[in-house]
């Protein structure tokens, strides 16, 4: 198993960033730079598809906040509902976990080749001879050049300036990414998400040898251009405030009502709908707003179901 | 309800893969380890042999020691007597602190003092007879090139570039190479050196081997190859041979500093360890000596002394780290085997194979591979016919020499 990661990721990635670092002249600061922009570009669709799945997520926020709202306590409607609601966006709750499953792996065997090919102690060099190609142009950049910039790239970053580079880009990548939430549980949730994930890397940093902090410092200065592309600056700039309650249940009737979110509401109330039986006149599922009705060719069933929303508009009058 | 459980079961899968991926993220970062020093090493064995003066009764008699001094992997030197039980006769743990003083290079013998030095920094010197530590001297770097004991010196390599030279006698500093900075990359080899040409032989990881004289540690010359040197040179005849990063054995005449081989000897790895001659000139049939070498790329080679040519090569189960070893068979008081007075090589693998070989054809195995059990990556010592073997994980055995059996476990 060991054998089978190191000839698929390991060591092509550590062979690349050796070679690479013969390019710069010999600098592996620049070779593991260039490999961390290599791989992230490598893996863009994936991070763009992610990124998208975060965006979407973001968009449907006020619905799913209307829906927390009508639903309160019955969790089993309000997992019906927004499985619904997901659906209809086109996103998949697990959508960017996959991605970020893809991607570990070569994170790791990124993490393992820059912490390898430093080779520290005699115990690391002679493990790094296992892993490198017979190229000449790889065996003569061994050992590679520790030194880049003011930091030793196989000993930790004596100034703590690194770590604290690491902290900082990745909080702002978090921050970014961050969903906006009015909910205090959530907000409390997020709020530790965005301190842990950089203390833990800023902690890691401060023990491990400055090279990976220097991919970890790339890594994330890489995925905010990235996001800021693809989504702007996210959570990082003041977001207008959540819409109230009245604003959301708007939302939700201007764009949902069509929604198969709305049409599982509507299948919940059949019975009590067919018991009434009556009513000409349509409504939202919220009973509170006239609109117009859909036109004849929609179908039996929207036909039927506008029938069951509009009866039940009529009782609650 | 179907619908409810799905989305229950996914909200569930989601939140344990991202628990899988934070876990798997720190069982990355704890089995490759951090970037502390490490806790164990590699060192190995030598033997001293030795006569001292004893009170026996009311008379001052002279008896004879012969002990086997070993840097243990987890930083402590012990001494066993050969002669006897082979008991332990002193131990010495060398750092006072609650690190290591891990070794990769066997501690060296020189007038009843051994001397070690350690990744922590420190050069150890401790008397050979009793274990007692005589005096230390710590550096800001990190060593792990063994020291060289002659010339009344103590010559130490170190991480940081810097070649020391220490009295040998109280351990103060006589000069350091370069006087001022350091060379532009570490020096993990150990130095040699040559009382003919009164100079110290070292390469380092900036792809150069150095000359200097001994007494006054001006530069004499420098050779550059194509990659890091972290073995031990050696000096044999008139010249200096050294294996190098860039998979090429060298020769370099060791006053001139220029190449004596018209090409180097090319493998297929890289060659990390000290070479060693046999020089028998009627039984090996050459005009000169033959050089025998391991690479990692699991081979020993024999080569000619005089042209590099290579002669005959044996591939073994794994990379070869360890210095080989060259010992006679069977003792002057014991009956010849059928290969009259040969000696034999025996060679060890870093996956814990052990070899003894023909010298004259590297080909012929004398014995069998012996399976150790144990990486090994110490250079052997001999004595009489037994040879030393200790491991990564600090099994130490003799084994006999003509046949390659563990005589004894002496340490597990």
């Amino acid at each position: 198993m060991i054998e089978i990661w190191n000839v698929i990721l390991l060591n092509p990635i550590m062979n690349l960033t050796i070679v690479l670092a013969n390019f710069f002249g010999g600098s592996f600061g620049l070779a593991i730079i260039a490999i961390t922009i290599i791989v992230r570009l490598a893996m863009f669709p994936i991070t763009k598809k992610q990124l998208k799945s975060t965006k979407a997520m973001h968009e449907i926020q006020p619905k799913l906040k209307a829906l927390q709202k009508k639903f309160g306590g019955d969790r089993q409607k309000m997992s019906a509902a927004t499985m619904a609601l997901y659906k209809e966006h086109g996103i998949s709750p697990l959508g960017c976990v996959w991605p970020m499953l893809i991607q570990l792996p070569i994170w790791i065997a990124l993490f393992q080749s820059i912490r390898q090919a430093l080779a520290a102690t005699p115990h690391d060099l002679m493990a790094l001879s296992s892993h490198l190609y017979s190229w000449g142009v790889v065996n003569q950049n061994i050992p590679l050049e520790s030194n880049f910039l003011w930091l030793n790239l196989a000993t930790p970053d004596p100034y703590f300036i690194l770590p604290i580079l690491v902290g900082i880009t990745m909080w702002v990548q978090q921050k970014m990414t961050a969903q906006p939430t009015d909910d205090p549980a959530q907000k409390k949730s997020n709020m530790m998400m965005q301190l842990m994930f950089p203390a833990m890397f800023a902690f890691i940093t401060l023990q491990f040898p400055s090279g990976l902090g220097v991919y970890f410092v790339v890594s994330a200065i890489v995925g905010i251009i990235m996001q800021y592309f693809m989504m702007g600056w996210g959570g990082l700039v003041k977001s207008k405030p959540m819409p109230t309650y009245k604003q959301s249940r708007k939302q939700i009737e201007e764009s949902v009502i069509d929604s198969k979110v709305e049409e599982y509401l509507s299948d919940e109330d059949e019975d009590e709908d067919e018991e009434n039986g009556e009513g000409d006149e349509k409504s939202s599922y919220w009973g509170d707003k006239k609109v117009e009705q859909p036109p004849q060719n929609q179908g039996k069933r929207k036909g039927r179901k506008d029938g069951r929303i509009r009866s039940r508009r009529k009782n609650r009058r | 309800m179907a619908t409810w459980r799905r989305s229950e079961i996914k909200a569930k899968l989601k939140l344990a893969l991202i628990t899988i991926l934070v876990l798997t993220l720190f069982a990355t970062l704890a089995l490759t380890g951090c970037s502390g020093a490490p806790k164990i090493g590699w060192a190995g064995s030598l033997v001293h042999k030795y006569t001292r003066q004893v009170t026996e009764g009311d008379q001052q008699v002279d008896k004879e020691f012969v002990s086997l001094i070993v840097g243990t992997v987890d930083g402590k030197l012990v001494a066993y007597d050969l002669l006897n039980s082979r008991d332990t006769r002193w131990t010495t743990i060398l750092s006072n602190t609650s690190t290591n003083a891990v070794m990769y290079s066997a501690p060296v013998l020189s007038d009843g003092y051994i001397y070690v030095g350690s990744y922590n920094g420190t050069v150890y010197k401790v008397n050979a007879h009793s274990g007692d530590k005589e005096s230390s001297v710590i550096l800001d770097s990190n060593i792990v090139g063994g020291v060289e004991v002659a010339n009344d010196m103590v010559y130490v390599p170190t991480d940081e570039g810097v070649l020391y030279a220490y009295n040998a006698d109280n351990l103060d500093k006589e000069w350091q190479y370069p006087a001022t900075g350091t060379l532009d990359d570490k020096i993990w080899g150990t130095p040699v050196f040559d009382a003919d040409s009164n100079m110290i032989y070292f390469g380092s990881f900036d792809k150069k081997l150095y000359a200097l004289d001994a007494t006054s540690g001006e530069l004499e010359w420098a050779f550059e190859t194509g990659g890091a040197i972290g073995g031990k040179p050696l000096v044999y005849g008139d010249n200096v041979y050294f294996g190098s990063f860039d998979r090429k054995f060298y020769a370099v005449d060791k006053m001139k500093g220029i190449k004596a081989w018209d090409e180097p000897f090319m493998a297929g790895d890289w060659f990390w360890t000290e070479a060693i001659v046999y020089d028998s000139t009627p039984d090996n049939g050459e005009d000169d000596g033959l050089i025998y070498v391991g690479s990692l790329d699991k081979n020993i080679y024999s080569l000619s002394a005089a042209s590099g040519t290579l002669k005959n090569s044996f591939k073994t189960s794994a990379s070869i780290t360890a210095r080989p070893l060259l010992a006679m068979q069977w003792g002057d008081d014991e009956i010849w085997g059928n290969d009259d007075d040969e000696p034999v090589i025996i060679v060890a693998s870093s996956n814990g194979s052990v070899y003894g070989l023909r010298p004259t054809n590297l080909s012929t195995q004398e014995w069998n591979t012996l399976s150790f059990g144990q990486p090994i990556q110490s250079p052997m010592s001999v004595y009489e016919t037994k040879a030393f073997v200790y491991g990564n994980s600090g099994k130490l055995a003799a084994i006999n020499t003509h046949n390659g059996q563990e005589a004894s476990i002496i340490a597990e």
